[in-house]
């Protein structure tokens, strides 16, 4: 599942290399978030089954969607990708893997101590992903290098649990992580590699960025409400 | 209390019952807050034709500057209504949100049956959607 917002520079490209790195039956949903440019057509071209919001309601409404459509479809494993090409698609079945062996949520961590070389975000970022990975150790119980995030899977009591308990703010997984933590779900973190940034626009910066954060985290302490 | 205040006091509720009025006409805020600003411009109304009600009422509260009273009314009304359309605000975009969800899938299943089933080209949703 990709969810999308403008990104018709690489949509194409990463549902290309999502399908090859698969094996097995496989259905790849683009979750369209209202994009102003041909990022539907493009995924449409590419093969991919297209979920298109009308307008850009924001990463968590897209989330929610695609849960939705995975839980009516009943799928075995859903996972999750950006649609920048920043993730590395041929990782997928490490992260399948370890959902087979027993994690009902599965996250790639680009931070995990294992990974080669750690990736490098702005100091707003960090410091922002510092204070949630201690929200959510303190609230929840779950140690995280990785919270934020995008490149996930999961198993199929994750995503009925998602598809019917997101809520539709414009929250990134933090929430889901919250809520899955407190159903008392199977988290881990596998380490992955992350790849620049192939094209479209950093979702938020600076001000933005750290507002954002702090709305997520006082998100996570007040329960999983938008 | 001034003549002059009393004047400029009576034309600012004037002017605020008549705006309230106007837009009730044409039906451009409906019965649910329409009820509330009534009931706001009324006691505005009375306010300016007869300030001494503010005064009788400081008194049965012990107020001994009135103004200060009117003022920590008015303030309390604003912030109450304020908190009570955030939440109204919140509500309406989660409502608008699961539909928006709802159109997508509705959508989609639309395309598949139209293309016969499977992974469809999804080219039927090309259109652009104006908002």
């Amino acid at each position: 599942m990709i969810p999308a917002y403008n990104e018709e520079c690489t949509v194409g490209t990463v549902i290309a290399q999502v399908r090859r790195a698969c094996s097995g039956p496989v259905e790849v949903v683009v979750v369209d978030d209202g994009s102003t440019d041909s990022t539907a057509k493009t995924a449409a071209a590419a093969g991919a089954i297209v979920l298109r919001l009308p307008v850009n309601l924001g990463y968590g409404v897209a989330l929610r969607l695609g849960f939705r459509y995975a839980a009516n479809r009943h799928w075995d494993h859903a996972l999750v990708l950006d649609a920048d090409g920043q993730h590395i698609a041929s990782e997928i079945p490490v992260l399948l893997a370890a959902c087979d062996s027993g994690a009902d949520l599965v996250l790639g961590s680009r931070f995990h101590p294992d990974c080669p070389s750690p990736y490098q975000v702005s100091l707003t970022r960090r410091m922002a992903m510092r204070l949630v990975s201690r929200v959510i150790r303190h609230r929840r119980g779950v140690a995280l290098t990785d919270p934020t995030s995008g490149f996930w899977a999961m198993s199929r009591p994750c995503v009925e649990l998602f598809s019917q308990q997101l809520p539709a703010g414009y929250l990134d997984n933090l929430l889901g992580l919250s809520i899955a933590a407190r159903a008392g779900l199977a988290i881990k973190e596998v380490p992955v590699t992350m790849a620049p940034r192939q094209g479209g626009q950093p979702s938020a910066t600076g001000v933005a960025l750290a507002y954002h954060y702090l709305r997520a985290t006082l998100a996570v302490f007040i329960g999983g409400r938008s | 209390m001034s003549l002059t205040a009393r004047i400029v006091s009576a034309l600012l509720a004037a002017v605020v019952v008549a705006i309230i009025l106007q837009l009730q006409r044409r039906g451009g805020m409906g019965s649910k807050y329409g009820l509330l600003w009534m009931a706001t411009s009324v006691v505005m109304v009375v306010l300016a034709a007869a300030p001494d009600v503010a005064d009788t009422v400081g008194d049965w509260l012990g107020v001994d500057y009135t103004p200060s009273l009117v003022f920590m009314a008015a303030l309390g009304f604003v912030l109450i209504v304020l908190v009570q359309y955030s939440w109204e605000l919140n509500r309406s975009e989660q409502r608008i949100q699961v539909l928006m969800e709802e159109v997508a899938l509705l959508r989609r299943e639309l395309e598949e049956q139209r293309t016969g089933n499977g992974p469809a080209d999804g080219s039927g949703s090309s259109e652009q959607a104006t908002t």
